[in-house]
């Protein structure tokens, strides 16, 4: 059994493990210094090109050209809130025109319009006719635009008259719109 | 056997020559990071605050410049022109001489002629006056001598004319006469308030084309001038007591009417 010990291996390893200990303490603080000075140089550099105080006072600047000019701007604000309002109402109108063309065309040859009463909502159209047939066909063509949902979505006939004097027959429509 | 132990000068100084190479680099290392919390990261959270500040009034300086932009290059003229029209359009106060004007107009584009008719003006004092459309409105009640084709002319007309309207009834007799209900719009002019960060907008294509066929229809109608007379109109007040006031001719009724009241 071996009773002699060697130390020098030993020894010399735990001498090589402090260098390195130490050499890499130091190169850990040389690289938390430079870090350090580096941001610290770096973020005043950077500062440099943020200026709070250049842009108002280009601000102020655009504020008082935009002074000069301050009756231009409000009536350019006031034709925009007027055209606004315009084109609003414009998609609102209904042109009862249009309607009222619509329902003379239903109307057949031989029948003619007493009254006819549009509003945006509802018709109310009285015809006479000495033909029966012909009043039918009116009555046909409005009731079909009921059926096909087209135009109208209830259609009543309030009366139909009939003169014996004059042979005439007259009906009144009345009709809602979708 | 003490096991207490004690450190005084003499354990520190060994302790110091034992470690003394770590020592340096350590205090270093600590310094440069405590410095680097109580100074650079505080100026680093500065930088960017101020950052983001700048951005932000850079966006508000770009939005005032466009601004600025918008209106120099407006043209001053056609500004005018077109407020103009726009404000005969929608006046922002009723306009009963403009009302007559599109009336006789549309009556003389038509061939109608216009029997009888009578303004609902309602409380002179009060804008709330509401049409079918919830926009404040000077009612009217027209009663035409025509056929259907003509009535059908005059609403077209009416319709093409300034201040703008809206027909919310045609009654129609097989007589020749036809009974209209029509409301022109006004709208009073809301405080204008401008501030110069919020972007301006400007009219777009069709907004502008729309102010040009207005314009273009009003110098039809100044080139050729009404040739239908209207008669007397009744204006009727809704407010208590209700008079029924029959004022002449056309052209006072703006201010006759509003000092008669």
């Amino acid at each position: 059994m071996q009773r002699e010990i060697n130390l020098l291996p030993r020894k010399n390893t735990s001498f090589l493990q402090r260098e390195q200990t130490v050499t890499f303490a130091r190169i850990a603080a040389i690289f938390s210094v430079v870090i350090v000075i580096t941001s610290f140089i770096g973020v005043i550099l950077l500062g440099r090109n943020y200026s709070v105080t250049d842009v108002e006072s280009q601000q102020a600047n655009v504020r008082s050209r935009l002074q000069l000019v301050q009756n231009k701007t409000i009536q350019q604000l006031t034709l925009l809130e007027r055209t606004k309002k315009i084109e609003s109402l414009l998609k609102k109108r209904i042109s009862l025109t249009d309607k009222i063309t619509f329902f003379q065309k239903q109307i057949p040859s031989n029948v003619t319009i007493e009254t006819m009463t549009v509003s945006p909502l509802q018709v109310n159209i009285s015809v006479s006719s000495t033909s029966l047939t012909a009043l039918q066909s009116f009555l046909d063509s409005l009731t079909s635009l009921v059926t096909q949902k087209k135009v109208l979505k209830k259609l009543t006939i309030d009366n139909v008259i009939v003169s014996q004097q004059t042979g005439l027959y007259s009906v009144n429509v009345k009709g809602t719109f979708l | 056997m003490s096991n207490k132990t004690r450190i005084d000068q003499e354990v520190l100084k060994i302790l110091y020559y034992r470690y003394k190479d770590y020592v340096l680099p350590l205090a270093a290392f600590i310094a440069s990071w405590l410095i680097f919390l109580q100074v650079v990261l505080p100026q680093i959270q500065n930088f960017l605050s101020v950052k983001d500040q700048v951005t932000a009034s850079e966006q508000t300086l770009a939005v005032m410049t466009q601004n600025y932009n918008i209106i120099a290059a407006a043209n001053s003229t056609e500004l005018q022109t077109f407020l103009n029209t726009a404000q005969k359009a929608l006046p922002p106060t009723k306009d009963f001489a403009g009302v007559l004007n599109a009336i006789s107009t549309a009556a003389g584009l038509s061939g109608v002629i216009v029997n009888d008719y009578s303004f609902q003006i309602g409380d002179l004092t009060n804008n709330n006056t509401k049409g079918l459309s919830e926009q404040p409105s000077i009612e009217l009640n027209i009663t035409l001598n025509g056929t259907m084709d003509q009535t059908k002319k005059f609403l077209n007309a009416l319709e093409k004319q300034l201040p703008l309207s809206e027909v919310t009834s045609v009654d129609f007799v097989s007589d020749g006469t036809a009974a209209i209900d029509a409301h022109f719009f006004y709208s009073p002019l809301p405080k204008i308030n401008f501030v110069d960060t919020d972007p301006i907008p400007v009219l777009t294509a069709a907004e502008k084309k729309m102010l040009q066929s207005f314009n273009n229809s009003l110098a039809n109608e100044n080139s050729t001038p009404a040739i239908t007379p209207l008669p007397t109109p009744t204006i009727i007040l809704r407010v208590n007591p209700t008079p029924t006031i029959p004022i002449s001719p056309v052209a006072p009724i703006g201010s006759a009417s509003a000092n008669q009241l």
